[in-house]
């Protein structure tokens, strides 16, 4: 079976949700990139809103609008990819234990603290009964939600599966991510990717996902595995943090010759923004052109057919590669 | 009275995080748990009982009382009037 995105869409720090591919992009002064908040109420009711943490509306939101997109009412799965959850009702409730003695914490912070809550929230809202699942798999964690989605779909247990990643970035976890001194010389984010999976045609095809827990990306090997040479992609969606990361030297060396679209500098650095890196692919895919602001070597792309996405957070690397149609 | 109703209304509007209400938006006798009213759930009546005890030293003993007591602002200001200490 082959498996297509039928519709995308992401909450990032850039103008991204219910867009193509801005044309321009901002950075921040601040410590860390939070998301553009969309217009909530389109999608959620007031009475619902009003317990959401930022995370959970963001992850509503997010499927919500895909699943507009893709005219789907029902998906045959749900599943959320998530580093580190709901820290925000986490830390809301962890306060409180501490302050009032571990007596009297209130219910909602403790019943939203899991990380699972974003997977469940949108089944209560969609009375949607089947497959729900939440992955944590740290920098890996939509990578993990997405492979699990596309061996369901080729299991023939589903066709139209919503998978998508997210997590939220605090002030409070910035500092804790500071004192661990972790992502040294990057910018913490925040942020939503969600994708309908169908096995109904469109436009754009996921040809495949890798996780590669290795010192490096062997990108000739894993490439062989879906039937490419390194000649054969055309434009690289690479994870480069700054402009001589060398997390991804090989990558720059590799594919220097063709268009390299970057992301992290603008949507910061977290757990889940591989999921954003798929929604600027398969919107690549799907306008056939790059505005110029994204591409880190400048060559423009010469006709669209492969779009490789590459990840790497120390050893946590991932592959994701999307085919024209 | 009237005072604890007003600051029953602005803990409540604070505790159940309800962005669209004012205090002056809320009647003394508006229900609670109607869609006419707040149209509040089952995890805020959880939440009003956090906060009888946390603000007021207040438990609720007699879980079965607990939909006489939350009927409205005014049935929890006579409520807290007779209980507090």
């Amino acid at each position: 079976m082959d498996i297509y995105i039928k519709s995308s869409d992401s909450i990032s720090a850039q103008l991204s949700f219910e867009s193509g591919l801005p044309s321009t992009h901002e950075t921040t002064e601040e410590a860390f990139y939070n998301c553009i908040k969309p217009e909530y109420k389109k999608y959620i009711s007031p009475k619902l809103l009003r317990r959401m943490s930022p995370i959970i509306r963001n992850g509503v939101a997010c499927s919500l609008s895909v699943l507009n997109k893709a005219n789907l009412e029902q998906p045959d799965a749900i599943i959320v990819g998530t580093a580190l959850g709901c820290l925000r009702d986490t830390t809301s409730f962890l306060t409180q234990l501490i302050e009032e003695n571990e007596e009297l914490p209130n219910p909602t912070y403790f019943i939203q603290s899991t990380h699972n809550t974003i997977a469940g929230q949108i089944a209560l809202l969609l009375t949607c009964h089947s497959y729900n699942f939440t992955f944590s798999q740290m920098h890996n964690s939509f990578e993990t939600a997405l492979l699990d989605a596309q061996m369901l779909m080729l299991d023939e247990k589903a066709n139209n599966v919503l998978v998508g990643g997210v997590d939220e970035m605090s002030e409070n976890t910035f500092n804790l991510i500071k004192d661990l001194d972790c992502y040294k010389n990057t910018k913490p984010g925040e942020g939503a990717g969600f994708f309908i999976l169908s096995s109904e045609e469109s436009p754009v095809k996921l040809e495949g996902v890798k996780i590669i827990n290795e010192p490096a990306i062997d990108f000739e090997k894993e490439l062989q595995q879906f039937g490419l040479t390194p000649e054969d992609v055309d434009v690289v969606i690479g994870g480069d943090n700054f402009a001589d990361d060398k997390a991804y030297t090989d990558a720059n060396n590799l594919f220097g010759n063709i268009s390299y679209v970057w992301y992290k500098p603008f949507m910061g650095e977290f757990g889940t923004v591989s999921a954003i890196a798929l929604w600027m692919a398969t919107k690549v895919i799907e306008e056939k052109e790059i505005p110029d602001c994204w591409i880190k070597n400048g060559v423009k792309p010469d006709g669209i057919a492969n779009v490789l996405v590459i990840n790497s957070v120390g050893n946590e690397h991932s592959l994701m590669l999307l085919k024209a149609k | 009275m009237s005072e604890l109703k007003e600051e029953l209304k602005a803990k409540l509007i604070e505790q159940l995080n309800l962005e669209d209400f004012e205090v002056s938006d809320i009647d003394d006798n508006d229900p609670l748990f109607d869609d006419e009213g707040l149209a509040l759930d089952s995890i805020d009546a959880l939440e009003i009982i956090v906060l009888l005890e946390k603000e007021y030293g207040i438990k609720l003993d007699d879980p079965k009382k607990g939909k006489d007591i939350m009927q409205s602002v005014q049935t929890l200001a006579d409520f807290i009037e007779k209980n507090r200490k």
